[in-house]
């Protein structure tokens, strides 16, 4: 990889981190390793100490050998030995500090997912208590066999460690993580059970359940089947704005565009600056077809067929889904609570959306197309919030408008519990119970 | 353990006149103590006191002040440091120069804060301290011996508990840039104080020590140990880089920033294959024997290596630039005998370099001719007479005997003064101050003459500050940047401590430590105000000493001769850079126009 593609790699990825609030100014360290032609030991990339990830330049990442230590090693971020541990499993490592998963470290021993992205793909997080929880040589012992295991890691009361397979891959499993923890956080603090939802899922991983999530892949990342200027820049914008509303986490969600008998499809709807998927033209009729496969569409996931559906019973030319932590939250509260439905407690959401659907996982994809066809949006529980529209920004609005929502209901919870104002069900507006 | 209100002090101060053989001690000033601290501040004040600046450096009158800090010898990391000072041979500036090893907490157990050394002895001596005993020996026998031997002999005669400390042939013969050599290896090298200490006769001072030093607050040391060492833990450069490469890892970094001087600092172009043979990697993979460290010194910077069988220390980074790559010579084998060489010698391997340098080009330009070098065909990159040239400078055989003055007076001899790459006198080291402003600041106002240590090491700011680093070629806040640097690295200097445990932690956690040993509470800042006292003094006493602002500048080449460097060509330009940098810092520093510290400043100062 020429020196400027790892760069921009370090920098896009540094930036989209800052912006999730994963970092301060100053934290955080990413590490990748590349084999060059030639050389025998891979070589090894690695932010330097006191860099900021939000404004990273080719300066500011070394080179400090992955077996043998070289001279990068004097810039060296701090915790270049566990990332040399780390690298041992994987090509790429990074430690950030996503607030909510860290918050949850203070008290747990372990984070498990309720959501089925995070439940499937991350499983049970370590949460490992250190002596001195910063660049100590018991985090080089430790931090790495337990990344072998996991894909990512804890470090209590101070932040998390992940690997992959590339850097873009480490960060969706961060933003993954973080992802997951906030919707925990939120769903028990809305009184969720979520430890009996921690055991069924894990019950239901065991066996293979339908629409289980594709394993992420970057490999055709920025391959576009359109050369449609206008089109591109909608998708970009789009996805640009759902990474940045943190409507979904990093390169999660899907989203589409109607093009006559076929559909220019994101299989990731989730893209900060300079790190976009691809653009797929797929037809809309065919199912499953060899095609999809090409596109590294995988044939468990339901996101295409649910895409092609609301196509097929609908006059939509725009189709988004998502995964907002604030409303997946309020969908598992909806579900425990018998209810169907999430009704806005804001003056805003209540006048766009009197209420927002919400069905239980797994939902028949007929039911699923009715209520997006007739609510614009629905949220489904740990699956995220489906949405169609005119046009790529007609749509979006809807599952942002739905964070939003789902914000000010959490948080009123919360204020509430507090002795801070009234129970948010004295806020809903009448509309929304019979709509 | 010693009767002395403030903690890590043995409370006296030990005098010796070599004129008179008169040995004394008194108690030290707590006033001082609170005003200078100890190492390079307690020298710089003891010497200031006892000293006419206007004396010449090799005569009797010259003084040497040996001074540890209240750090030396605790349990601080890296906490073996002691400083000398003197008025220097080769610049004519107040000279220190710090080293660790072990010699310093040795003599601190002996009792003593300070040595003092006056006079001439008529005969060549050696001082012996055994705890309070103090005794000044004939050294007839020893005279003419390198310090291998010297320090060999010396420990053989009076026991293992010695450590030695002495100069070789080279500061016997008053080479202007000869260095004192402690613990067979480290050096007390800039600015020639082995020649100070061969023109007063002068061979070695060995000490016995085993005293208790005092703990004010041992419970506040520990917190402040504490911290310090997990910061040491956690840098990469602290925790392994040094360890694991020594300081000459820095060689292919400063080369790829394009700052890697070549043939006297004419270009800092380098084939990268030469690059890579002078490497720390290369003396990792071929010579190497193994890490060494100073007292109580995780770090372990120092490289135990072997060269045909031969075993020493070095070389370092500066080394292995200095005697190599700036002379064209990249035969990693041939530096490093070279390094050993000095060491026997007892000759600082910067200025030595410097000044091959500065022959070499005079010899390319026709300057100097075969008939001048007795045949010696003193081309750069002719690793060949690097060897037979270190025997000549320190004995003053031929040609060495015109080296032996450094390059300044050496390029003055020849018509052509402005082939020494130097400030005020002393060798410019291993960072081509085009590549970085802030650095060039920091050479010309340090108060000892070009020294990137005492300039504030301003490479560091660029490469390994961190969160804190300012940009190389930065022109705005730069003065402030500089000073600061320069005032936050003479806490080591005064405390004690190596300045390379300042890549891990600074002066927070250093003001711990202090106020632990102490018993004073003394915040960063006090530290810090400490470190400006001490500059303002140094500078003080340059100028009563005849240095002015025209003496803050660099040689021609840097205002006139570009380098490719940092994406452009690129040299110091006289009127945007040196001198608006200047009035910035004269401005910041109290002092006027002229570099002279004001009325106001030394009142501020206590000075
Ligand atoms: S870092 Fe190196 S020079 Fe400094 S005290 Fe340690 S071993 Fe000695």
């Amino acid at each position: 990889m020429p020196k400027e593609t790892y760069c921009d790699l370090f920098r896009y990825v540094g930036e989209a981190a800052l912006a999730l609030h994963m970092e301060n100014s100053h934290s955080g360290n990413i590490s990748m390793m590349e084999n060059l032609p030639g050389i025998s030991e891979p070589a090894l990339y690695i932010t330097k100490t006191g860099s900021k990830l939000g404004h990273l330049r080719p300066r500011d990442i070394c080179s400090p050998g992955l077996e043998k230590i070289t001279y990068g090693v004097f810039q060296a971020s701090s915790e270049t030995n566990i990332h040399r541990g780390i690298l041992k499993n994987a090509r790429s490592a990074m430690h950030a500090h996503p607030l909510t998963a860290t918050l949850l470290s203070f008290n747990n021993d372990s984070i498990k997912p309720i959501d089925k992205l995070g439940a499937y793909h991350l499983g049970e997080i370590p949460v490992a208590r250190f002596e001195y929880p910063v660049g100590s040589q018991e985090m080089v012992e430790k931090i790495p066999p337990l990344l072998k295991k996991h894909k990512a890691m804890i470090v209590k009361t101070h932040g998390a460690f992940a690997r992959g397979s590339s850097i873009k891959e480490v960060f969706y499993n961060l933003s993954l993580l973080e992802y997951s923890a906030r919707v925990l956080f939120f769903a028990e603090i809305l009184g969720v059970n979520a430890g009996k939802i921690q055991s069924r899922i894990s019950a239901q991983l065991k066996k293979s359940y339908p629409g289980i999530p594709p394993d992420y892949t970057d490999r055709l990342d920025g391959h576009y089947e359109t050369d449609d200027r206008e089109i591109l820049r909608q998708f970009e914008e789009t996805c640009q704005d759902i990474f940045y509303l943190e409507l979904s986490p990093f390169h999660t969600g899907s989203a589409s565009v109607r093009d006559g008998k076929t559909m220019l499809y994101a299989p990731k709807a989730s893209t900060p600056k300079g790190l976009p998927g691809p653009i797929f033209r797929i037809p809309l009729e065919q199912k499953a077809s060899g095609r999809d496969a090409a596109c590294g569409v995988s044939s468990t996931d339901k996101s295409l067929e649910i895409h092609r559906a609301i196509y097929a019973n609908s006059r939509v030319n725009a189709v988004i889904h998502t995964l907002s932590s604030h409303a997946m939250a309020q969908a598992f509260q909806a579900i425990a609570q018998g209810s169907d439905r999430i009704i806005p407690a804001d003056a805003e959401g209540g006048y766009l959306y009197p209420a927002i659907p919400v069905l239980d996982s797994n939902p028949r994809t007929d039911e699923l197309v009715r209520q997006v066809v007739k609510y614009k949006m629905a949220a489904v529980k740990g699956e995220g919030i489906w949405s169609g529209g005119n046009t790529l920004g007609h749509t979006l609005h809807h599952p942002s408008s739905a964070k939003n929502i789902c914000y000010f209901r959490n948080h009123l919870t919360m204020m509430h519990r507090m002795g801070m104002g009234p129970d948010v069900r004295a806020l809903e507006d009448e509309n929304g119970r019979s709509w | 353990m010693p009767d002395y209100p403030i903690g890590g002090y043995m409370g006296k101060i030990l005098e010796v006149d070599l004129s008179s053989g008169r040995i004394s001690s008194r108690r030290l000033d707590e006033k001082i103590v609170r005003d200078y601290v100890g190492g390079r501040g307690l020298g710089a004040k003891l010497f200031y006191d006892g000293l006419d600046p206007a004396v010449e450096p090799l005569s009797k009158d010259n003084v040497l002040v040996f001074a540890t800090g209240p750090l030396t010898g605790t349990k601080t990391p890296a906490s073996g440091r002691f400083t000398v000072s003197y008025k220097s041979p080769l610049s004519g500036t107040i000279g220190n120069s710090n080293s660790g090893g072990q010699w310093g907490v040795v003599f601190k157990k002996c009792g003593y804060d300070a040595l003092v050394v006056r006079g001439k002895s008529p005969k060549p001596v050696y001082i012996s301290i055994k705890d309070n005993e103090v005794a000044i020996h004939p050294a007839g026998v020893f005279w003419g011996m390198n310090m291998h031997v010297l320090t060999d002999k010396l420990i053989e005669k009076h026991g293992k508990g010695f450590k030695v400390l002495g100069i070789g042939q080279a500061g016997e013969n008053k080479v202007r840039f000869a260095a004192i050599i402690n613990d067979k290896h480290r050096a007390l090298g800039r600015g020639g104080p082995g020649a100070v200490m061969g023109s007063k006769n002068l061979k070695a001072i060995i000490v016995n020590g085993s005293q208790q030093i005092n703990i004010a607050r041992p419970d506040m040391l520990k917190q402040g140990i504490n911290q310090a060492e997990k910061m040491m833990k956690a840098m990469a450069v602290t925790s392994t880089g040094l360890g694991e490469l020594g300081t000459a890892g820095l060689v292919q970094l400063i080369y790829e920033h394009d700052m890697l001087p070549h043939n006297n600092f004419q270009d800092v172009k380098h084939a990268i294959s030469n690059v890579k043979a002078i490497t720390g990697e290369a003396i990792r993979d071929t010579i190497l024997k193994r890490k060494k460290a100073c007292f109580n010194c995780a770090i372990s910077c120092t490289r135990g290596t072997e060269v045909d069988g031969k075993p020493g220390e070095g070389p370092e980074y500066e080394t292995v630039v200095m005697m190599g790559a700036n002379l064209g010579i990249y035969d990693l084998k041939t530096i490093t005998r070279a390094n050993y060489l000095c060491n026997e010698y007892g000759i600082d391997t910067i200025s030595l370099g410097g000044t091959v340098a500065a022959a070499m080009e005079l010899y390319e330009n026709g300057f100097i001719t075969k008939k001048d070098t007795d045949g010696l065909e003193l081309k750069f990159g002719n690793g060949k007479i690097l060897l037979p040239l270190i025997e000549m400078i320190a004995l003053r055989k031929g040609i060495g005997d015109k080296l032996a003055e450094g390059s300044f007076r050496l390029a003055k001899a020849f018509g052509h003064p402005e082939l020494a790459m130097v400030v005020k006198g002393l060798e410019i080291p291993a960072y081509d101050p085009r590549a970085t402003i802030s650095q060039t600041l920091g050479y010309v106002t340090s108060n000892r003459g070009a020294c990137h240590l005492q300039g504030g090491y301003s490479v560091l700011l660029g490469f390994f500050g961190g969160a804190k680093e300012v940009d190389r070629f930065l022109l705005t806040t730069v003065p402030g940047h500089v000073a600061f640097q320069q005032d936050a690295g003479a806490i080591s200097d005064y405390a004690g401590t190596c300045r390379f445990t300042a890549f891990a932690f600074g002066g927070n956690e250093l003001s711990r430590i202090f106020s632990g040993v102490m018993g004073i509470e003394l915040t960063e800042h006090d530290l810090e105000t400490v470190s400006e006292r001490i500059h303002t003094l140094e500078r003080l006493f340059n100028v009563k000493a005849g240095f002015g602002r025209a003496d803050d500048s660099l040689p021609e080449r840097f205002f006139t001769e570009t380098i490719y460097t940092g994406g452009k060509d690129r040299l110091i330009d006289r009127e945007k850079h040196l001198k608006a940098l200047l009035d910035t810092y004269y401005e910041l520093r109290g002092w006027d126009e002229n570099g002279v510290p004001k009325k106001e400043t030394l009142k501020k100062f206590k000075i």
